[in-house]
């Protein structure tokens, strides 16, 4: 119990220190990035409304000023108002996560199922010849971007069959779309990472006496070459879902898709200081709560993690 | 045996996804109208932040109107004033059109407009663009009846107190329901703008403004429904259209175009009052100071080849900083064709006959095959010993850059806008003799510039704006490269489309 509250609290140090630590690079990198009082006032504007926006959203005062108000707002979760659309920012990224967080989940979900036993299959005989075909399908598939993938699987079933809906909003099936794109953007590198974990353990010393001692395929498989190649699978998966979560820029910008990724481009682009940290605060938080899910999920698949800790 | 389960899987897969054919398609038989464009307007509904350009002008044509509307050809014309008089050179009055309501019902008067106006001229409205930027020089609105008001104007940092073409300038300014306005406050009001427009907000997002027809609009719709849908990615709005899940894409590359027309749909450009410039800082100093510098490179590039090449032939060449619907167009003026040899001798001249080296920054993606026109540009100054270094920038790192003349280098990337005024003066106003920042000065010019301002005979006016337009081309403050086009894709059975000064004509777009 006690180990339990130290791990608790050395967790929540870590989050409190990555927050802070992204907190602050970003708000330097973003005064060193442009001035957005320029840009709310727009071409031609004269240097006294330049100056009067600025004093507005009290870009006028010293950084150092800046930044203290800037974590105090951040300590009570207050990102101030978007320099555009004037709503407070993290109401307005909030509004955009379930978008993202389900596409997310969707795309890992088929990502998992199609990759897995591809990677398995794979791994289990490379040197077959059917294998071999597939595994340069699926190099050449990794080197496929994103954006290409997107762009024929609309050209298939939005415009040559007419079956799917490639923007964002028109139903259910708009979903099909950007959850495939992504399903086949990330499932090549997933089926690789299974596919080398399953080969490596048929040579292992282990997995050879219990082949000598008659285990059959399916034990072989589920007791001795799966359960190690989870622990790659579940990094990659959880860098994945990282990934995703901070969003999936091009396939958020091909289908119109209402998600984070689209809205950090957008903000970025207007220099909207509140979203873009909003948008980079919610994800870096995201991604702390995955990783700890990860960590989970490591001491559950490998005991020597849990003896290590206990 | 796994064949056969393999092939079943795959027959099932194919049938259920041709019995989702039939219900999937955006576009039934209801009069809705879906359109792709590159970007909604960042402030969404609150037109007075957004510049008379795009992306605001996709989506406020369609919900807002203004006192008036410039035309094609430069004539002022009325939209919600009917007719206008100056009674003093610092005064006009509008008569405004009787019977129009705004889409939450409220009457549209002249309480509206004085309402707009004091909006305008108050400090936050000062810091918006159109308050700010372009409409500096209107100072106030007095009601004179209920369908007549009075617009007072002042001297601005560019201008003088009297405006002789104020109606025109008006065009820039969407007239938003006052009631709502102040009641909502403008955060709220953006998320649910009110206009007269033939079209009211159901629902405005990030990704998605859906509207349904204002009946009882002046500008009564054709169609029902309209939905607006941004699509950065050029590819993506064409696939859109090829099936039929929009009926317009704005925006379309001219590349395209074949594509459009074998999924039988149509390709339309209309010439944008904008001319693609790489402008020269000549304030700097350098070797764009010297003027015969300039006009080698104007000389170097051979604008017509580009106009072909990389705009179907539907763009031209630039012979000067406005194009011929702009009022002050000035068709004596050839500009500069193309001589690569005069190009050369001029910069011999200059003492640069061993070539010189051009830094530049450049935003792209604002115009069809911008990018592939900076390098064609790079490549024919490169065949007269000038080395063209651009870096393409956002628009929020050109905007500062702009507005102080801090460039690193001796160009940048600059259209010469006349829109929404079709008007000469907005583009020699802004750009010559820019108050804070300027690029490229010259007394006498300014003060032609600001002469037609105060002069309210017309044809005298378009005479002075001739003379600037012969005298800058002169100075060649830039390398007026083409003028640019929009280009406008159309679904099959989209009808009543029409573009007049890059606002689209939403009350007559139907599908069939």
């Amino acid at each position: 119990m006690k180990s339990r509250l130290k791990a608790v609290r050395s967790r929540l140090i870590q989050l409190i220190v990555l927050l802070g630590t992204i907190s602050t690079t970003l708000f330097l990198l973003l005064r060193i990035s442009g001035d957005p009082a320029v840009l709310i006032a727009g071409e031609g504007a004269s240097p006294e409304t330049i100056d009067a926006i600025r004093a507005d959203y009290g870009f006028d005062r010293s950084l150092i000023v800046q930044y203290l108000i800037f974590i105090w707002d951040i300590i009570r979760l207050d990102f101030g108002v978007s320099l555009v659309n004037a709503q407070p920012a993290l109401g307005f990224v909030l509004d955009y996560l379930p978008s993202t967080l389900t596409l997310t989940f969707l795309a890992i979900f088929f990502n998992t199922i199609l990759a897995i036993p591809a990677g398995v299959w794979l791994g289990a005989k490379p040197g077959q010849r059917r294998r071999r075909v597939l595994s340069t399908i699926v190099s050449v598939a990794q080197g496929t971007p994103a954006y290409v993938i997107a762009l024929l699987l609309i050209q298939i079933f939005a415009v040559w069959f007419t079956v799917l809906p490639s923007i964002a909003g028109t139903g259910t099936w708009a979903w099909v779309l950007p959850t495939a794109t992504l399903t086949f953007a990330l499932s090549p590198n997933l089926i690789r990472v299974v596919a080398a974990s399953i080969e490596e353990t048929t040579a292992q010393d282990y997995f050879r006496t219990a082949k000598a001692n008659g285990a059959s395929p399916s034990v072989l498989l589920m007791k001795h070459s799966l359960p190690n190649a989870l622990l790659s699978t579940t990094s990659l998966l959880g860098a994945q879902f990282a990934f995703l979560l901070s969003g999936a820029l091009i396939t958020e910008f091909i289908f119109a898709w209402p998600g984070l990724g689209l809205i950090l481009v957008q903000s970025i682009t207007n220099l909207d200081f509140p979203t873009i940290q909003a948008t980079v605060f919610v994800v870096a938080y995201l991604v702390f709560f995955v990783n700890l899910i990860l960590d989970q999920i490591f001491r559950f698949a490998d005991p020597r993690l849990r003896k290590s800790q206990v | 045996m796994h064949k056969n389960k393999f092939l079943s899987l795959t027959v099932s897969f194919a049938l259920a996804a041709l019995a989702l054919g039939g219900t999937t398609p955006a576009i039934a038989a209801t009069k809705t109208v879906t359109i792709a464009v590159p970007g909604l307007p960042p402030s969404q509904g609150n037109p007075f932040r957004e510049g008379p350009g795009t992306p605001g002008i996709n989506t406020y044509a369609a919900i807002f109107d203004a006192l008036t509307f410039v035309d094609t050809r430069g004539t002022v014309q009325p939209r919600l004033a009917l007719s206008w008089k100056n009674t003093s050179p610092t005064t006009w009055e509008f008569t405004l059109r009787k019977g129009v309501k705004f889409s939450n019902g409220e009457p549209f008067n002249a309480d509206s407009v004085v309402a707009n106006i004091e909006y305008l001229t108050s400090a936050d409205g000062r810091r918006t663009v159109i308050g700010g930027t372009e409409l500096p020089g209107v100072a106030s609105a007095k009601k004179i009846s209920d369908l007549v008001v009075e617009i007072t104007t002042q001297a601005t940092a560019t201008s003088l107190a009297a405006d002789a073409i104020l109606p025109a300038k008006l065009s820039a300014l969407y007239i938003v329901e006052p009631k709502a306005w102040k009641e909502a406050g403008a955060t709220v009001f953006a998320e649910k703008p009110i206009g007269t427009g033939p079209f009211k907000v159901d629902s405005l997002t990030t990704t998605r403004i859906e509207l349904s027809a204002f009946k009882t609009s002046w500008r009564k719709p054709k169609s029902d429904k309209l939905v607006i849908i941004p699509l950065a990615d050029a590819a993506a709005r064409l696939q859109a259209l090829q099936s039929g899940q929009v009926n317009l894409v704005t925006s379309l590359n001219p590349d395209q175009i074949s594509a459009v027309r074998l999924a039988k749909g149509t390709a339309v450009s209309i010439a944008a009052p904008q001319v693609m410039s790489l402008a020269f800082n000549v304030v700097k100093g350098g070797p764009v100071a010297d003027v015969r510098v300039r006009q080698a490179l104007n000389y170097a590039v051979n604008k017509t080849s580009i106009a072909n090449r990389l705009l179907d032939g539907r763009g031209k060449a630039a012979t000067q900083g406005v194009t011929p619907t702009v009022n002050g167009y000035n068709d004596k003026v050839v500009g500069y064709p193309f001589n690569p040899a005069k190009a050369r001798q001029l910069l011999a001249a200059a003492g640069y006959a061993n070539g010189l080296t051009i830094n530049a920054d450049i935003t792209v993606g604002s115009f069809p095959s911008d990018n592939l026109i900076y390098q064609s540009v790079k490549s024919d100054l490169a065949k007269v010993g000038v080395t063209l270094n651009y870096t393409t920038i956002t628009f929020a790192q050109w905007l500062p850059q702009y507005n102080a003349n801090s460039w690193r280098g001796e160009a940048f990337g600059l259209s010469w806008n006349s829109a929404p005024r079709a008007d000469a003066s907005r583009p020699y106003e802004i750009f010559v003799c820019k108050p804070v920042g300027p690029f490229y000065c010259d007394a006498a010019q300014s003060a032609l510039v600001k002469s037609a301002q105060t002069e309210f005979d017309t044809k005298k006016r378009l005479a002075i704006l001739k003379d600037v337009a012969v005298k800058v081309t002169a100075s060649a403050p830039a390398l007026y490269i083409i003028e640019q086009i929009d280009l406008f894709g159309l679904g099959k059975g989209t009808t009543g489309f029409s573009v007049t000064n890059r606002s689209i004509a939403y009350e007559n777009i139907t599908v069939k």
